[in-house]
């Protein structure tokens, strides 16, 4: 059954449809999440927390609409948001332990078996991709992140970001001139 | 095709975003450009290099926990109505209108205010000092005393026979 058809028969009050669509796009919206925040227990409460936005405002959903679109609307404005609000308590306060741990999960995930010299420098190479990526302004880093870790095409991601395919096209090549700049020690090892 | 404008597009190319006509025009330059096909290959190595993160374990109890949370949420969140949220969002631009005629009423009566307290100021001002204490050689200074004192010397030789 087709998304639209779920958050029809949510909108006509059946919970099941909303449960549904919550297990086809959890793995998704919590990925992406993970992209913009870096900290897997952030990503997951933001996760949480855009699902919880779709819930109430269900009745704003047009039927003519996409719902993937949609959702990924609602994800992307709320990840800003909360590295709007981060980088406001970053610079209200000193430094806290916070961005460390973002860095040093995956690291937890990374290292499960195997040669522990390859498992450091992948978790070197993912804390450079990382700071790479985080480095990018917000339009450029949406596009890459909806890109090249979620697979949209460029007319899906110029949908969500309510934009035209050339201005996306545009962007991901600023986006990867920049990234190739900041990485090119590492790209010139391979 | 000129180089410049390949270029640009050789990220859409890579990813399969052209048309057929333009892909298969940037596949024949590839084959003479050797600066283009350098630029390409290492478009091809950052894209390898980008998806080598692998995604997140799924998460069992993802779905327990929201529901969880969204009846929490219902047992906290307070009924408010759609014309109670209008009602707060007209109080935006009804407050930094007043906010405004407030500060135009201030900045008025302060104008006034400070115009009268200068007029008085210069009152007291002219009672105070002569104008003839900002004059080139005031009254009472000693450069005064001394210039009268030569008139008076002047005089005095004019006098004498």
């Amino acid at each position: 059954m087709q998304d639209e058809e779920f958050i029809r028969q949510f909108q006509n009050g059946d919970e099941q449809a909303f449960d549904e669509l919550v297990r086809r796009y959890q793995g998704q919206v919590h990925n992406t999440c993970y992209r913009f925040l870096n900290d897997v227990q952030d990503s997951r409460d933001a996760a949480q927390d855009i699902f919880i936005k779709v819930y109430a405002a269900s009745r704003q959903f047009r039927p003519e609409a996409k719902f993937s679109t949609w959702l990924y609307r609602v994800m992307i404005n709320h990840c800003l948001n909360v590295l709007r609000s981060r980088k406001r308590r970053q610079w209200l306060s000193t430094f806290t332990s916070r961005e460390n741990r973002g860095n040093l999960d995956h690291l937890s995930v990374a290292d499960a078996g195997g040669n522990p010299a390859s498992d450091l420098e992948k978790a070197e190479r993912t804390r450079a991709v990382r700071k790479a990526i985080n480095s990018l302004n917000s339009e450029q880093k949406t596009a890459v992140i909806l890109h090249r870790y979620q697979g949209l095409s460029y007319q899906e991601i110029a949908d969500i970001m309510q934009t035209s395919v050339a201005s996306v096209e545009s962007r991901l090549h600023r986006a990867k001139l920049a990234l190739g700049r900041m990485l090119a020690e590492y790209l010139k090892e391979d | 095709m000129i180089c410049k404008n390949l270029k640009n597009r050789l990220s859409a190319y890579l990813d399969g975003e052209l048309d057929a006509r333009t892909s298969s025009q940037i596949a024949l330059h590839l084959e003479e450009c050797s600066s283009c096909k350098f630029e390409f290959e290492r478009l091809q190595k950052l894209n390898m290099f980008l998806e080598a993160e692998e995604p997140l374990p799924a998460d069992p109890y993802f779905l327990s926990r929201l529901r969880a949370r969204l009846r929490n949420e219902d047992r906290k969140m307070p009924v408010v109505s759609n014309a109670w949220r209008w009602a707060a969002r007209a109080l935006v631009p009804v407050t930094i209108a007043v906010g405004l005629v407030f500060g135009i009423f201030l900045g008025t009566h302060l104008t006034e205010k400070l115009s009268s307290d200068a007029d008085t100021a210069f009152k007291i001002s002219d009672s105070y000092f002569d104008e003839d204490v900002f004059s080139a050689i005031p009254q009472g200074s000693l450069t005064a005393e001394y210039t009268s004192l030569n008139h008076w010397e002047q005089n005095l030789e004019g006098k004498m026979p």
